[in-house]
């Protein structure tokens, strides 16, 4: 096991892993199993990280890329059991924090595609820099900034159900 | 009128991620036009809602609080777990092939259970060993000659998979199927139907070399469909 990833920053990660975990699955149960899968991964492969990543951004990739492998699985299973006229079961979740976050803002936030949530969650809520969020989920700056563009606005949209009321340039 | 600034770089503005001769330009023109200052504000106010929301989401959802002390401990408590099932599960299997060797009626199962089986299968003399279907209803009529009850089979005809071949095989705990498909290009799909004499409790996939099979518990019986990864349907 290496010490490099130290009590420490582990303490000051494990919330904020929990709660990005949370917000994509959105499911308590899922999301701690994520973290903990995360954090074994994490304490495996602590020694192949490049000095150059930052811990935060390397362990968000890790759990990321984990919940990108475990919902890839989930759709395959559920396209094979559709062959056979069955249902997967989804896991809802009616536990009192999924009533909890029936508030309008969180209620928006959670209909957003899995993707935009991650990205609204890195740079907005985990304060992480464009550069940072474009490491911990593998996809170029470029896309970084239309994913987050994209997200915002249908954010405003399940908010409001309005557009911006200026007239911008339209990105190229 | 449609102003000189983009989408993305208004939001990258909003996150601090402009670099400093952008945000000149951007604040120069922010500073002439309330329509952009307006947007400005709405985007920074939707960032406060947002975090205020977030930020404080994750204590009501999780009570126990995560310590790493105990996470690490929890984790190198699992690998010995895990050294000492795979110890146990070791001792167990030298301890059945010893006893089963030295014993002459094992505790599980009947010797040659597989043989009384066959007998059953194949003794009669209705049985089609081997079947090449005409037309995708023949599989039912075939598979219904032995299985006891109505097997859940895959609905291929829309991604163009034809059943061509069915083969009864025989497992300690009765008849299985096999039954051959083939995808529109010729690419052999391989679907086995077992009755559940070994534990299977969830579905998986497991990979052989370029082989993949996805196998799940049925109502009556066990499933495993076999192929080539390019010859699984989309």
């Amino acid at each position: 096991m290496s010490q490099d990833l130290t009590d420490a920053q582990l303490r000051e990660l494990l919330p904020r892993l929990r709660r990005f975990a949370y917000w994509l699955t959105r499911n308590a149960s899922a999301a701690d199993d994520l973290v903990q899968n995360t954090l074994e991964r994490a304490l495996r492969k602590a020694h192949s990280k490049r000095p150059e990543t930052q811990w935060q951004a390397w362990m968000f990739r890790i759990l990321y890329r984990q919940f990108l492998d475990s919902q890839r699985w989930a759709k395959r299973y559920a396209r094979l059991l559709a062959l056979f006229g069955e249902q997967a079961q989804t896991e809802t979740d009616n536990s009192p924090e999924a009533q909890w976050m029936a508030q309008s803002t969180l209620e928006a936030f959670g209909t957003l595609k899995p993707e935009q949530r991650a990205l609204l969650l890195l740079v907005t809520v985990e304060g992480f820099s464009y550069q940072q969020a474009s490491e911990a989920l593998d996809i170029p700056l470029g896309t970084v900034m239309s994913r987050l563009s994209r997200a915002r606005q249908a954010l405003r949209q399940l908010e409001e159900g309005s557009a911006p009321s200026i007239a911008l340039r339209k990105h190229q | 009128m449609t102003l000189p600034i983009d989408d993305l770089e208004l939001h990258a503005y909003v996150d601090n991620q402009l670099d400093p001769d952008s945000r000149q330009r951007l604040e120069q023109v922010l500073a002439q036009t309330p329509a952009l200052a307006q947007e400005v504000e709405y985007l920074r106010q939707e960032q406060r809602r947002l975090r205020a929301a977030l930020a404080g989401s994750a204590s009501p959802l999780f009570n126990d609080p995560l310590e790493p002390r105990r996470i690490r401990h929890a984790l190198q408590r699992r690998r010995w777990q895990r050294q000492a099932q795979t110890a146990v599960l070791l001792i167990l299997m030298v301890s059945t092939v010893w006893f089963g060797w030295l014993s002459p009626t094992p505790e599980h199962g009947l010797p040659m259970d597989d043989a009384v089986q066959a007998y059953r299968v194949f003794a009669n003399a209705d049985t089609v060993p081997d079947i090449r279907f005409q037309q995708a209803s023949d599989i039912l009529v075939w598979l219904n000659s032995r299985l006891t009850s109505p097997p859940e089979l895959p609905n291929f005809a829309a991604q163009g998979i034809k059943p061509v071949l069915g083969r009864w095989l025989v497992t300690e705990a009765g008849p299985a199927a096999l039954v051959l498909y083939q995808n529109a290009q010729g690419q052999p799909l391989m679907l086995y139907i077992r009755p559940p004499g070994q534990r299977m409790k969830t579905a998986g996939e497991r990979h052989d070399g370029a082989l993949v099979t996805r196998y799940w518990p049925g109502q009556s019986y066990h499933y495993a469909l076999t192929g080539l990864a390019e010859a699984w349907p989309r």
